[in-house]
């Protein structure tokens, strides 16, 4: 029913998603920790393989279309894998921003988004809390805090 | 409750084979109910689920991307086609032993009456009035311990929400869930690791088993299997860890009861054929379109820590519309929020300062599911339905007039900013965020639907009850028109969407029918 994919497509994705990835958790200080992103590209590919071929095929191309595209939104030559970081962030940045855009962007933002704030470094670096384990109930924090 | 799974029985290569009385299609919401039922009065039940069987034990170690990956059709990636001016909708199933049910939120409502009397008054449906219908809410709300959410449950998020509310004048009430113990870790839609929520795998399948029937997992029906116009059986596959097809499947049955919801009971039945008599297979199909909007407040809101779905409003059920609470993974909420790089993380760090409010829409029926032989079909349904939805004019309005109502009331709770689901943001807000004075200069209606970020886990209504084959699917007695022994129980026969979650509905409905179908006499197997 689910058709594997190709080795070689598969290793185009896992760099495709790596470059992305890259440059959406980068920060004034540069890209996070390489191996963190290398962990979240091949998470990321185990997820599109779970997924049905025409689902893999849509998220496909919105990433490659991206991938190509973007640089355009800030009047350089397509292929964002040849550009410094700043100015992959200002392509992505701009694309977003259109209508157009805004949908493929989003649809590999938000799987590379899903799986890296799973990661209990990544949430506590934004203040969330972990996520709950079996068999070590949280007692319900709700109304502490301060709600009236 | 031990289930047995396709994948342990691989090996030989001759098909196996088994009879039965009646053999389920699903283990979700409705087919466990279907299959408890029977086998308590004494038949033999064989139930057929094309998901895993995911033990709560095991929830609880994956994370919710692993969920999804096991226990969510498509991994979660499943969109309709717009046609027209209409939203691309991420549809949500759950495929695994328990099926939707073991993902929901844990919401019960009952149907509301003003439904009940439209299938009565409107199409004649007289067996679904609040009368006869009531004995079933009954039971179903007595098998599945629903209780009223507490309010020290409720998320800060939804606390916030309801203040915003009560200055505008409306209220939110206490949600009803199906829930025992549950401690508000908010991990409901990738299953309960608690086991606090009491979902079908934990309810009805094992009261199923015990009484007789077999479970197995890992085991997808392709193909009803018919004698002339009587149903006799099914045949599929057992499918391996990584849900590739292997070893045949048939089951030879008196009776077949297909239990797939509303996306995949259409599929079987266009694939035996089944749609060329009958017009309405796999039309009219409802969704509840659903969005929600976000809002950032001074303070720390926290909004993930309470019950995932604590409290709704029913204040313009007139307008179609139900306002809901929920709440967002991390994950997703910094997806929606624009920004790359620096900006990205600015946006990701107003995590604990945002609150999430949501609503869902009371739609007409625009949803499709094409057969595999359409062109659109050919191309991109082959594993998978292809579901295409058409948006009323009526529904894009209202679509409109939930986001401004969620918006302005966070802006009367004293929200900073508020977020859209827009792609792109609002035009002339690229970044998304609007201030009060924003939200007023912005033309929701003028939006191109297809802008729209809008989910639906309620895919409801593709094989319709009805009094005639003219315009339904299925009789009163959930009988497909002009077939003998082949029944429909899920979420496909529900005659119009219901402006609520349906899971009660659904389970209510196959109370009903199971009861029918107890006192029906089984033909001899053939
Ligand atoms: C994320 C999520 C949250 C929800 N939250 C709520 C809520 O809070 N409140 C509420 O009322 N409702 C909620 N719902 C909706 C509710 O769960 C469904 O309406 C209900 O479960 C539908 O029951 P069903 O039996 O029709 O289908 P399902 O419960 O979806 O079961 C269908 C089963 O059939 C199996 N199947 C399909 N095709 C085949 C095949 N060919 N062979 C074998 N097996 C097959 C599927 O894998 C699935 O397990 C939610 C749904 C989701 C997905
Ligand atoms: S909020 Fe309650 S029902 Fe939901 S996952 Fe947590 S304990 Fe279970």
């Amino acid at each position: 029913m689910l058709p594997r994919m190709a080795s070689s497509k598969l290793v185009r994705t896992e760099r495709a998603l790596f470059l992305f990835a890259e440059t959406l958790f980068s920060d004034h200080s540069g890209p996070p920790a390489r191996q963190r992103v290398e962990s979240l590209a091949r998470d990321a590919v185990a997820l599109l393989v779970a997924t049905t071929p025409r689902a893999r095929l849509m998220f496909s191309v919105c990433l490659f279309v991206v991938l190509w595209v973007a640089p355009l939104f800030i009047r350089r030559a397509p292929g964002l894998a040849r550009l410094p970081l700043p100015l992959r962030v200002a392509a992505l940045e701009k694309m977003e921003h259109t209508a157009a855009g805004a949908a493929l962007v989003l649809a590999v933002k938000a799987v590379l988004c899903i799986l890296w704030y799973e990661q209990p470094e990544s949430v506590a670096g934004i203040g969330v809390d972990p996520p709950c384990q079996p068999g070590v109930r949280r007692s319900l924090p709700v109304l502490s805090g301060g709600v009236a | 409750m031990s289930v047995i799974s396709g994948r342990t029985l691989m090996g030989p290569a001759k098909p196996l084979s088994l009879s039965t009385d009646v053999v389920i299609v699903g283990s979700g919401a409705s087919g466990a109910v279907v299959a408890a039922e029977l086998a308590e009065a004494g038949q033999k039940v064989v139930i057929l689920e094309e998901g895993p069987h995911l033990l709560p034990a095991d929830l609880g170690k994956m994370r919710p991307s692993e969920t999804m990956r096991r226990g969510w059709r498509e991994a979660g990636m499943s969109f309709t086609v717009p046609i027209g001016d209409s939203p691309a909708i991420n549809l949500m199933v759950g495929r695994c032993v328990g099926g939707s049910s073991v993902m929901t939120g844990g919401v019960c409502f009952r149907t509301p009456d003003h439904i009940l009397h439209e299938w009565v008054e409107e199409l004649g449906l007289r067996s679904l009035s609040p009368e006869a219908m009531a004995p079933h809410f009954d039971e179903v709300e007595r098998r599945c311990h629903i209780e009223l959410v507490p309010e020290h449950m409720r998320s800060r998020s939804t606390v916030l929400y309801g203040q915003g509310a009560e200055r505008l004048g409306y209220s939110l009430a206490p949600n009803r869930r199906n829930t025992k113990d549950c401690d508000g870790c908010s991990r409901c839609n990738f299953g309960c690791p608690h086991q606090a929520k009491w979902s079908v795998d934990l309810t009805y399948l094992p009261r199923a088993q015990a009484a007789g029937a077999e479970v197995f997992a890992d085991a997808r029906v392709e193909e009803i299997l018919l004698h002339g116009d009587q149903a006799i059986g099914v045949a599929g596959r057992l499918l391996d860890a990584e849900g590739q097809p292997g070893r045949r499947l048939v089951v030879h049955a008196r009776r077949v009861i297909l239990a797939c919801g509303g996306m995949h009971t259409p599929r079987l039945l266009q694939d035996a054929g089944i749609a060329d008599r009958l017009a309405a297979v796999g039309e009219g199909m409802t969704l509840h379109p659903s969005m929600r909007v976000m809002a950032r407040f001074d303070e720390p809101v926290y909004g993930w820590r309470g019950a995932l779905q604590s409290a709704h409003s029913e204040a313009f059920v007139d307008e179609r519309i139900t306002l809901m609470s929920v709440f967002v993974p991390t994950g997703v909420l910094a997806a929606t929020l624009p920004g790359i790089g620096h900006s990205h993380k600015r946006r990701a760090e107003m995590a604990p300062y945002l609150a999430v409010f949501g609503g869902l829409i009371h739609d007409d029926p625009g949803g499709r599911v094409l057969s595999r032989r359409s062109p659109l079909g050919l191309l991109m349904g082959q594993t998978e339905p292809v579901v295409t939805y058409r948006m009323s004019q009526r529904d894009r309005r209202g679509v409109s007039r939930m986001l401004r109502i969620l918006a302005e009331t966070f802006f009367a709770a004293g929200a900073r900013e508020v977020f859209l689901p827009i792609l792109g943001g609002p035009p002339g807000f690229p970044e998304g965020g609007l201030s009060a004075d924003d939200l007023r200069r912005v033309d929701l209606d003028r939006i191109p639907s297809q802008r729209f970020e809008c989910a639906s886990q309620h895919p409801l209504g593709s094989c319709r009850m009805g009094l005639s084959s003219d315009d339904a699917v299925v009789d009163e007695q959930g009988q497909v028109f002009g077939l003998r022994e082949l029944f429909v129980v899920d979420s496909s026969i529900l005659p119009t969407s219901l402006g609520v979650n349906p899971q009660v509905t659904v389970m209510a409905m196959a109370t009903r029918l199971s009861q029918q179908l107890r006192e029906r006499p089984l033909p001899p197997l053939t």
